[in-house]
Formats: C-alpha cells, sequence, structure tokens
C-alpha cells in the first residue's frame, strides 16, 4: 500500500531525496563552494517538487487552443511561480559567489576550519 | 563524530520527508486541491482577463503581478548586494582571468561565435515577443540574451564584452525597465482596478483584452531587457579581478 502511493508519487520521492542529499552536502562540507552547490540541489528539489504538484494526467502545456477545453491543462501557476523563481536563485547564487570570493581575498582559502584554524 | 551526526540527521529528515510523500495524493490526479481550487478560473477566463493565451503569462504578469514585481526589485536588490560586496568602486582597473587563461580561443570556435550571436539575439526576442501566444516570454528570452553575452565572453574575453555594453548603458537599461514595470502597473489603478489589471469602465471588454495584451507586450519586453541586463552585469560584476600586481589594466 506504502509502496504504491510511493510509486505514484515517484517524482515527489526523488525530490525529497536530492533534498536530502543538498542538505547534507550543506552540512558536512566546509568548502564555501561545495556548500554553494548543495544549496543548490536543494533548491533545485523544490523546483522539481513544485513543477511536479501541478502536473496532470494527458494533460497539455496551459496555453489556450481554440476548441479545446480548459480542463485539460496543466496547473499554469506552479509554472509561473518557478519560472521567476529560477531567475532568483540565479541571482542569489551569484551573490552567495561574491561572498565566497569577498571571503577567499580574506583568508586566503574557502574552507572554514582552515579559516577559522588560521585566526587562532 | 560530526560525519555520523550529519548522516544522522540527514537519515531523520530523509524519512520524515519520504513519510509526507505516502500521505500526498497522487501525482496528476485532476481531483487534487491544487488543480482544483483558483486554477480552473485561471484556465477558462485566463485569455479574456488577461489578454493572452499564454496562460503562464497572464499569471505572471496579470494575475500575481505584485509578486512578479518583488522578484525583479529582489533581482536588482541582488545586483546591488554583489556590487557593495565586490566593490564598485574598482570597475576601472578591472582585469578578466579568461584574458589571461593560457589556452587562447582558436579561430574557428572565435568564428563559430560570430556566426551564431545574432542568431541568439533573434531566438530571445522571438521569444519575448512571441511568449504572449506560445511558451515563451520575458524571462526565458532574458536568460537566453544573457546566455549569449556569456557565450561573446568567454570567446572574445572580458575587455572586449564590455566595450560593447558599457556600465553605464546598463544602468540606463536597468533602471528603464524596472521603472517602466512599475508605471505601467501603476497606470492599471487609474481605472480603479488592482495593480497590472486595467480594468477601465468606459471601454468595453474586447478593448480592454486588446489594451491588456498591448500592456502585456511592454511587460514583457521590459522583462526580458532586465533580465538580460542583469545576467550581463553580474558576470561582469564577478569577472572583475582586484590587482594583486600592481600593474593596473584600464579595459
Amino acid at each position: 500500500m506504502v509502496w504504491n502511493t510511493l510509486a505514484d508519487n515517484i517524482n515527489y520521492a526523488v525530490a525529497m531525496v536530492l533534498f536530502c542529499i543538498g542538505f547534507y552536502t550543506l552540512i558536512i562540507r566546509s568548502n564555501l563552494i561545495k556548500k554553494i552547490i548543495g544549496l543548490m540541489v536543494m533548491q533545485v528539489s523544490v523546483f522539481f517538487f513544485l513543477v511536479s504538484v501541478g502536473y496532470l494526467d494527458a494533460g497539455r502545456a496551459p496555453i489556450v487552443v481554440p476548441g479545446e477545453p480548459p480542463s485539460a491543462m496543466v496547473n499554469p501557476l506552479p509554472q509561473a511561480m518557478i519560472l521567476t523563481a529560477i531567475v532568483i536563485a540565479v541571482s542569489t547564487t551569484a551573490l552567495f559567489l561574491s561572498l565566497a570570493l569577498r571571503f577567499y581575498r580574506h583568508y586566503g582559502t574557502l574552507d572554514m576550519d582552515k579559516a577559522k584554524e588560521d585566526q587562532r | 563524530m560530526r560525519k555520523v551526526l550529519a548522516v544522522l540527521c540527514t537519515c531523520a529528515l530523509a524519512v520524515l520527508l519520504i513519510y509526507v510523500v505516502t500521505l500526498l495524493p497522487a501525482m496528476g490526479d485532476p481531483d487534487n486541491p491544487t488543480n482544483s481550487n483558483v486554477v480552473p478560473r485561471y484556465l477558462e477566463q485566463g485569455e479574456q482577463e488577461a489578454g493572452t493565451r499564454n496562460i503562464v503569462a497572464g499569471v505572471v504578469f496579470n494575475y500575481r503581478g505584485y509578486d512578479t514585481m518583488g522578484e525583479v526589485a529582489i533581482f536588482s536588490a541582488a545586483l546591488a548586494g554583489i556590487f557593495a560586496v565586490l566593490g564598485a568602486g574598482r570597475r576601472k582597473i578591472g582585469r578578466a582571468f579568461i584574458d589571461e587563461s593560457r589556452v587562447k580561443f582558436s579561430f574557428v570556435s572565435g568564428t563559430a561565435v560570430v556566426l551564431v550571436m545574432p542568431l541568439i539575439i533573434l531566438f530571445s526576442i522571438y521569444v519575448i515577443f512571441y511568449g504572449t501566444d506560445s511558451p515563451g516570454g520575458g524571462f526565458q528570452g532574458g536568460a537566453a540574451i544573457g546566455a549569449g553575452v556569456m557565450l561573446f565572453t568567454a570567446a572574445f574575453g572580458f575587455c572586449r564584452a564590455q566595450e560593447r555594453i558599457p556600465h553605464h548603458v546598463r544602468i540606463i537599461l536597468e533602471s528603464t525597465a524596472i521603472g517602466g514595470f512599475f508605471l505601467v502597473g501603476t497606470a492599471g489603478v487609474i481605472g480603479g482596478a488592482n495593480f497590472l489589471t486595467y480594468a477601465i469602465p468606459s471601454l468595453s471588454a474586447q478593448s480592454q483584452t486588446a489594451l491588456r495584451a498591448a500592456m502585456l507586450l511592454i511587460l514583457q519586453f521590459g522583462i526580458g531587457i532586465k533580465v538580460g541586463v542583469i545576467c550581463t552585469s553580474i558576470l561582469f560584476a564577478l569577472l572583475r579581478e582586484e590587482e594583486t600586481d600592481g600593474v593596473e589594466h584600464a579595459c
């Protein structure tokens, strides 16, 4: 029973697994670039989950075609949200990367543990 | 020790999330709450109310125009943050890391980029302007413009790319785009309706839809320019390298 539900919702399950991979990378790596990569994997998993929520069996793209029933179109709302969220993700990632660049200029390393040791 | 703790935390999170997935309704079911509340109205009346056949564009620029304006503002804020962190003052003595690379781009790849660039720009303009009738729109077209500029920068270096799109031109384009978005949105309030909705009671329903379609085209164009220019600005800001050897390279 549980396995049937999981097989139906395989997209959701994959999104959750991706989220956990990103989370693990974020907390275990001390290199800032790898932390940012983990954060990006988490972002992508959320996009994947939300777009999957809007999926409809045998649905069409949400473009109005005269003569076709509107109920056969997939949910446009998650698509519209993710469309803007992807662009926002690009700009915030660039901000993270510039902070990492600044960190490297100050400490001479991207590794947080090494930077902490150097301070002592 | 730290690793074991991290693995335990992640496993606990994974078990919790997968358990939640088993409680969710089946994916793709038309009766799901996500597909049955507000969405039928978007799908049935979107063409008339938003003035576009592309419902996604209608949701982005009409029903949820406030959100989109906030997102555009976040975009500008992120760029401002990058300039604040990396220092906009050292703009003049920039030097690209790519220019210092040992492997020069070959003649073939340079020529290929020159041939492909006009097609990329043409494609992005098509995506922006045809976005009201087909998949596409300002965000996608703007991202295509940004990708084209990145290709050009990778082939010819930071200095030559920056000559083509100087900083003052980018500032003017960005400010015009966000200011235009706000002005066009506020113009929708004049008839007493919501932001970006353009309900003017003295006009007939058909001309209102036409007005919305025209306004949507302006908004798409503004967003396209905005996204393309900001992608370019972010790329140039990250490419700018602080001088380490005391030699000043003015582009």
